[in-house]
C-alpha cells in the first residue's frame, strides 16, 4: 500500500492509537499533536514499502516513540504540565490513571505498549533500544509500583 | 489485579476529539503541501537565512539553519560557562569547609563481582557471594552473600534485612556487622558482550543466556559522619538514563530510593530524600544523564557539592581530581558531545551499551569524588577550579 495516496485515512484511522501512547508518556497535548504531526510527515516522505496496514500502524508507532523520547531528552526542552482532563466516566479509571501518570515516563509507556498495544518484551527492546532484560525489569518495578500507588489511594478493585 | 484487563479499561478513554482529529489533518495536509512545494527544483524561499541554499532540500536548509543558531549559542555558553564554574567553584570551596567528618570513618568500596571474582573486601571484612539460586516456580533468583573477616571468623551480624526490590535483578539490603552499618546493593548485571558472545557460541537464544549468565555487582560501604550515618550509592540500568541514588538513614534504618522529578522549565532533576535537609540534582548532558552531573548538596554536617555542569553548558571535555596526596583520576576523558540519544559519555567510554565493569568503574569514580575532603582540586578542561 502506498501511504502517500492514503495519508488522510491513515491519520484517522491511528490518530487514537498515536495519540494514546503518546499522551500518556509526554501528558501534554501540544507536544502529542507536534510529535504526530512528524510522524505522519515522515511516513508522507518515507521510501519504505508497507505491506499492510498493521505494518504502517507499527512503523508510526515506532517513530512517534522515538521522537517522544528523543523531545523529552532535549536539552532545550520545557517541561509543561498536564493541559486537559480526559473524560472517565467513573471513578475507578480515573484513579487507574492518575496511578499510571505517576509512574516514570518510561514506565507508562513500557506499560501501554504491553499491555495495551500488545506489543512482546523483544519488540519494545527493540522500540526504545532497550535490552529485554531492562523491558523485563521495567514491566515488574512498573507493576509494582502501580499497585503501591493505587494502594495509597485507597483504590479497590471492582 | 488483573493489570491487562484494568490499564486497557483506563486507556480505551484517552482518545482525541474529533475537533483535533480535523486540525491535525489540516495540519499534516499543509506540512504536504509546503514538503512537496519546499522540493520542487528550483524553487525559491521567500525570505531569511534560507535565501543562500534556495536548491537544497527542506532537511538541509533545516539543518543550515538549526547549526547556525546552535554554533552562535555555543559562543555565549562558552562565555557564561567560564563565569558559572567561578562563582560554582567558590561556593563549593565554602561548602567544603563545613564537612567535619573523621577521614578513618569513612570507607566505600565498590566492586564488580564477575564469575571468576567472588569476593570484595573492605574494612577487614570480605563479602562474598557464595551462591545464585534461580527459582524456576517463581522465574526469580536470590543471592546468598557471606561476610567474614579477613583472619576467617565470622562477625557478628544483625539487623539484616531487605529495604527493597528494585526489580527483579535488583535489591538493596542494610545489615549491621560488628555494629557498624552497611547497604549493600546486589544487581545481577546483563554483561550484553558476554551474552552476546554465549549466545554465539553455544548457539543458545539470548532470553535463555540472560537467564543463565549471572554477572554481578556489589556495593558496600559505609560513612559515620559525628553521628549520623548515610551511605549514598547509585545505578544505572546497563542502558542510558535509569539513575537512581540510595540513601539509608543508618539510625532508623530507613531508606529512600530517589527518583526522577522533573523541574519543569530549567531541565534539571530535583529530587528530595528521606531527610528534607538532603537535596539532590542532577542533570542531562546532551540528551542523555550523566552521574558526573550530580550534585549533592547537605544542609549540616555531611557533605558536600560535586562538580556540576548544568543543562545548557558547554561540553565537559576532561574532568581530572587531583587529590592531596598528588594522584589523579581522570574522570572524562575524550568527553564526545552526543550525537543520538542512549549513548553514554563518561569515564573515556561512548558507547550503546556500558558493561558490568565500566558500571563499576564509574561508580568507584564517583564514589572517589564524594570523598571529597580528600580532594586538593578539579581540572574541568585543563582549567583548575576548585582550591583548598
Amino acid at each position: 500500500m502506498n501511504p502517500k495516496e492514503n495519508l488522510e485515512r491513515i491519520i484517522r484511522a491511528y490518530s487514537n492509537d498515536l495519540y494514546r501512547i503518546l499522551y500518556v508518556y509526554c501528558k501534554n497535548k501540544s507536544d502529542c499533536e507536534d510529535i504526530m504531526q512528524g510522524a505522519f510527515l515522515k511516513l508522507y516522505e518515507t521510501n519504505t514499502e508497507f505491506e499492510s496496514d498493521t505494518h504502517v500502524k507499527n512503523w508510526l508507532i515506532k517513530v512517534a516513540v522515538r521522537d517522544a523520547l528523543n523531545l523529552q531528552k532535549s536539552r532545550w526542552r520545557n517541561y509543561v504540565e498536564l493541559d486537559e482532563n480526559i473524560a472517565f466516566t467513573d471513578e475507578y479509571h480515573l484513579e487507574v490513571f492518575e496511578a499510571l501518570l505517576k509512574l516514570k515516563p518510561k514506565e507508562r509507556m513500557i506499560l501501554l505498549l504491553y499491555y495495551y498495544e500488545g506489543y512482546s518484551v523483544k519488540e519494545i527492546g527493540v522500540m526504545l533500544k532497550m535490552a529485554e532484560g531492562t523491558v523485563k525489569s521495567k514491566l515488574h518495578r512498573s507493576r509494582g509500583r502501580l499497585k503501591t500507588v493505587l494502594k495509597e489511594s485507597d483504590w479497590s478493585e471492582e | 489485579m488483573k493489570n491487562e484487563c484494568v490499564i486497557k479499561e483506563t486507556l480505551d478513554a484517552v482518545v482525541m476529539q474529533e475537533a483535533q482529529i480535523e486540525r491535525l489533518v489540516e495540519r499534516c495536509r499543509a506540512a504536504q503541501h509546503g514538503a512537496a512545494q519546499c522540493n520542487k527544483p528550483g524553487h525559491k524561499q521567500p525570505s531569511g537565512i534560507e535565501e543562500s541554499t534556495q536548491n537544497t532540500g527542506l532537511k538541509d536548509r533545516a539543518v543550515k539553519g538549526i547549526g547556525r543558531t546552535m554554533v552562535s549559542a555555543a559562543a555565549c555558553i562558552l562565555l557564561l560557562i567560564a563565569g558559572a564554574v567561578t562563582v560554582y567553584a567558590v561556593v563549593s570551596h565554602s561548602l567544603l569547609d563545613r564537612y567535619k567528618g573523621s577521614e578513618e570513618d569513612i570507607v566505600y568500596v565498590s566492586q564488580l563481582i564477575t564469575g571468576d571474582d567472588q569476593t570484595i573486601s573492605m574494612n577487614g571484612l570480605q563479602f562474598a557471594i557464595e551462591d545464585y539460586v534461580f527459582e524456576e516456580s517463581v522465574g526469580e533468583g536470590y543471592f546468598v552473600l557471606s561476610i567474614t573477616r579477613e583472619d576467617g571468623t565470622k562477625p557478628v551480624i544483625k539487623d539484616s534485612r531487605k529495604l527493597r526490590d528494585a526489580c527483579p535483578i535488583s535489591c538493596l539490603w542494610a545489615v549491621y556487622v560488628d555494629e557498624l552499618p552497611y547497604m549493600i546493593l546486589f544487581e545481577e548485571m546483563g554483561n550484553e558482550e558476554k551474552i552476546r558472545s554465549l549466545c554465539e557460541t553455544t548457539g543458545m537464544e539470548k532470553e535463555d543466556a540472560w537467564q543463565s549468565f549471572h554477572n554481578i555487582s556489589l556495593s558496600a560501604g559505609r560513612m559515620d559522619a559525628d553521628s549520623n550515618c548515610y551511605y549514598v550509592s547509585f545505578w544505572t540500568e546497563e542502558v542510558e538514563d535509569d539513575f537512581a541514588i540510595y540513601i539509608l538513614q543508618t539510625d532508623s534504618f530507613s531508606v529512600e530510593m530517589l527518583e526522577e522529578k522533573r523541574d519543569a522549565g530549567d531541565g534539571l532533576f530535583m529530587t528530595e530524600s528521606v531527610s528534607e535537609a538532603v537535596t539532590f540534582t542532577y542533570g542531562q548532558l546532551g540528551g542523555t544523564l550523566n552521574p558526573f552531573a550530580l550534585e549533592l548538596s547537605w544542609e549540616g554536617e555531611l557533605p558536600v557539592p560535586t562538580y556540576l555542569q548544568k543543562p545548557g553548558e558547554a561540553p565537559i571535555e576532561k574532568i581530572t581530581i587531583v587529590k592531596k596526596d598528588g594522584t589523579e583520576i581522570a574522570l572524562i576523558e575524550d568527553f564526545m558531545p552526543i550525537k543520538e540519544n542512549l549513548k553514554w559519555s563518561s569515564g573515556g567510554h561512548s558507547k550503546d551499551y556500558r558493561t558490568g565493569e565500566e558500571h563499576a568503574e564509574d561508580t568507584y569514580q564517583l564514589i572517589n569524588l564524594l570523598n571529597i575532603h580528600e580532594v586538593d582540586y578539579l581540572l574541568v578542561n585543563g582549567e583548575k577550579v576548585m582550591v583548598e
